[in-house]
């Protein structure tokens, strides 16, 4: 699909603040650079930019902003050829005595452990194997983890915040995309299927229903031995088709935001955070002929 | 029609034709459709489109001419298309471009960083004639300096676009686009509504909506004018026509008032205040209390009003250093030194008088070169080299050595031809085109431009000043080759 998006994010601060540091991931990432047809990121007030590649292969910007101010705007607009990893079907027939002679195995060590909001406790493996039940196939048992989820849990929105763990998650039973994704990454790791967050974008269509369209979306990303990475959208219980847009991957939220910064100012300074973002697909032909 | 029969490439690059004769598959139901007519049809077409410009004074002026102040600017039927990844590709980079020179702007008018960290010398900067050393620190609303640009693009003999120039001043030519359109469609009446091609008329809506966007804060439906010079200036005819197509009065300077750091119309109902001026008037004339005294044609206290922030300006003040000749060569190294990228449209290679050995390659290269004064604009103060004689040449190089940082020179390109009809057949003809870039809440691009045609055989001028003509541009919604034109 051929997508346009505009990602806009404002901040509005009560008094002038300070020495902002910011980080952002908010280019797709594609693994042919040529599906990436436009890229640019501006942010107000205007500073120069520069990007390098973090731990994860994820594509950072970074700006500074030094001087005083009361307002922030980070505006990020690109044109993105996505493909789906399924044309072919659902990539079954993968068993997880496979994952020994996998050689990635070792790359996929942080995929596989507890990380910032995701847990591998007791209760998480029990709740993975009663999601499982008797399944022996990899991307079976993931897609059934992530119908559990999303037939056990509702969405709700602000129930809970950017940093809200997992565990409060797992209680309350309540949460948005994130929190959904890092339910699932901490079910899939406790079977030993390597599982990453993913940040990113979703189309919706214009007669679409499916959630976390509105903003910057969230879903996992599940490995399999000799193939590859494959998404899974437990927030629409959909796979990740070529109506997502990845931006970021990591072990889990706390690596793949896709904006972090801080600034020096009072506590409780931001008064305004408005996000807008808009997926478009940019039609071969918008004009009906004769 | 046998119009194509005895058409030449001449071994240019060829908008319509590939290798000699194959039509390019987004020209192919165009050309046959216009084969099929027959040569008279298609001359009435063209001579009754001429008319309506000249009744309905679509026209500009030239200076130093006494042959009339009013001319038609000339419009050659036989459109230009460009397919949809081609006009993608020319987009993302207008839009990285116009990025990067608001960056810049931004930048020389406050902390000067680029020039710190050694990118662009400060000599370029701070000698650019256009530069405001009194704006520095003054900040412009929302940052934005440049919100209209027009840049000019050209293809070499490979059919890859560079960019010749970018016009951050005052671009005009906006109105010609919408007016060849309209031309367009009284001559083939029917046609473009059943083609997939991008429609340009809403660019008055997008205009206003660019410059209500910089409307004071607090201000909800701002009051928008444009300032002209008045009628004897050269593109009046578009200030009148862009007014009109954004439904907002046009006015001269001493239609304007300044009270109390504040700007206002004098109407029939009395005072009214303006938010935001879409001015079409250089900055030396805008202010006679701060740039040229003698100046009849501006507003006094306009810039003490703008700096307060009472009042916005389009395009701000100061912005010609970034469109200045030898600014251009540094514009790749702001892209990457503010974004981050890697430019998406290359420059033409470019000689800085400035720089010692440029200077010497320029003065003993004169005749392969195109020697332009820095700050002049539409072909005036130019050296086309292979077609100068050598008092020419020995004129330029006494300039170029007098005053080097006037003085810039650029490799001949073979520039890209498109069919032009002539009389009863058609010949190949060097095109540029110049796309509109706004710069208001978001960053969008006119879809397509001004084609310019150098009307008169093998020249390389399409300046309308120089006798250049325009056609009209053709964006594709998708790659088809089913254009046809109704037979």
């Amino acid at each position: 699909m051929n997508l346009r998006v505009y990602h806009r994010t404002r901040y509005v601060y009560r008094t002038a603040v300070t020495d902002s540091h910011n980080e952002v991931r908010l280019r797709p990432a594609t693994e042919d650079p040529r599906r990436l047809h436009f890229f640019l990121l501006k942010v107000h007030p205007p500073k120069r930019l520069r990007h390098r590649r973090d731990d994860f292969f994820n594509y950072v910007q970074w700006f500074d902003i030094p001087e005083p101010h009361t307002e922030l705007i980070i505006e990020a607009t690109s044109h993105v050829v996505t493909t789906s990893p399924y044309t072919e079907g659902r990539p079954l027939g993968c068993n997880f005595w496979q994952y020994k002679e996998d050689e990635a195995s070792d790359m996929l060590h942080p995929f596989l452990s507890g990380s910032e909001y995701v847990s591998i406790e007791n209760d998480v493996w029990r709740l993975a194997i009663d999601a499982r039940e008797d399944r022996q196939d990899v991307f079976e048992s993931a897609e059934a983890i992530m119908n559990f989820i999303h037939s056990g849990w509702s969405y709700t929105p602000h129930a809970t915040h950017a940093q809200t763990h997992m565990n409060e998650v797992l209680a309350d039973r309540r949460g948005v995309c994130q929190d959904f994704a890092h339910v699932m990454l901490g079910m899939c790791r406790t079977q030993g299927i390597p599982a990453r967050y993913v940040s990113g974008y979703l189309y919706n269509g214009p007669m679409g229903h499916l959630r976390g369209a509105m903003a910057s979306h969230a879903w996992c990303e599940v490995w399999l031995p000799g193939r590859g990475w494959y998404g899974l959208d437990p927030t629409n219980n959909t796979l990740a088709d070529e109506r997502y847009v990845k931006i970021a991957t990591g072990r889990d939220y706390a690596d793949a935001a896709p904006i972090r910064g801080s600034f020096s100012g009072p506590h409780g300074a931001t008064s305004v955070l408005e996000v807008k973002v808009e997926v478009e697909e940019m039609k071969a032909s918008a004009i009906k002929r004769p | 029609m046998h119009a194509f029969e005895q058409y030449q490439t001449d071994g240019f690059f060829d908008e319509v034709f590939r290798d000699g004769h194959a039509v390019r598959q987004h020209y192919d139901g165009l050309i046959k459709s216009v084969s099929a007519l027959s040569a008279r049809d298609y001359a009435l077409r063209q001579q009754a489109a001429d008319a309506a410009f000249l009744k309905q004074g679509v026209t500009f002026t030239v200076y130093g001419d006494d042959k009339g102040t009013e001319r038609i600017f000339p419009f050659d039927l036989m459109p230009r298309i460009i397919p949809r990844d081609e006009w993608e590709h020319v987009e993302a980079g207008l839009i990285q471009r116009i990025t990067a020179l608001n960056l810049f702007l931004n930048d020389v008018y406050h902390g000067q960083q680029i020039i710190q960290d050694g990118i662009v010398p400060r000599e370029i900067v701070e000698s650019a004639s256009h530069y405001r050393k009194e704006f520095r620190g003054v900040n412009v609303p929302h940052h934005i300096y440049i919100h209209v640009c027009g840049t000019d693009l050209v293809r070499d003999d490979k059919g890859t676009y560079f960019v010749l120039e970018d016009n951050g001043r005052c671009p005009s030519g906006a109105s010609y686009v919408l007016e060849n359109r309209q031309a367009m469609k009284r001559a083939f009446p029917h046609l473009l509504e059943r083609l997939p091609v991008r429609p340009v008329d809403d660019y008055g809506d997008r205009l206003r909506a660019t410059l209500a966007h910089l409307a004071p804060a607090g201000v909800i439906d701002p009051v928008i004018v444009v300032l002209t010079p008045g009628v004897y200036n050269s593109a009046y005819f578009e200030h009148a026509y862009l007014a009109r197509q954004m439904g907002v009065p046009i006015v001269e300077g001493r239609d304007l008032i300044v009270r109390g750091d504040r700007v206002f119309m004098r109407t029939t109902g009395g005072l009214v205040q303006v938010h935001v001026i879409y001015r079409r008037i250089d900055d030396d004339f805008l202010d006679p209390l701060v740039f040229r005294k003698d100046s009849l044609l501006g507003v006094p206290g306009l810039v003490r009003a703008y700096t307060a922030g009472h009042v916005a300006l389009a395009n701000s003040i100061g912005t010609g250093v970034a469109d200045d000749k030898a600014t251009y060569a540094y514009v790749p190294a702001m892209i990457r030194y503010y974004l981050d990228q890697e430019p998406i449209l290359p420059n033409v290679p470019t000689y800085l008088g400035s720089e010692e050995q440029d200077r010497k390659y320029i003065v003993e290269n004169l005749d392969k070169l195109v020697v332009k004064a820095v700050n002049e604009s539409g072909g005036y103060g130019m050296l086309m080299g292979p077609s100068s004689t050598k008092e020419q040449r020995d004129d330029f190089k006494k300039r170029v050595l007098a005053n080097p940082r006037n003085y810039i020179a650029q490799p001949v390109l073979s520039l890209s031809r498109h069919p032009v009809f002539v009389e009863d057949h058609f010949e190949g003809r060097h095109i540029d085109l110049r796309p509109y870039i706004l710069y208001g809440d978001k960053v969008q691009v006119l879809p397509g431009g001004l084609t310019r045609v150098a009307l008169k055989k093998g020249s390389l001028v399409v300046n309308s000043s120089q006798g250049g003509g325009s056609k009209d541009t053709w964006v594709l919604w998708d790659d088809t080759n089913e254009l046809a034109l109704p037979t």
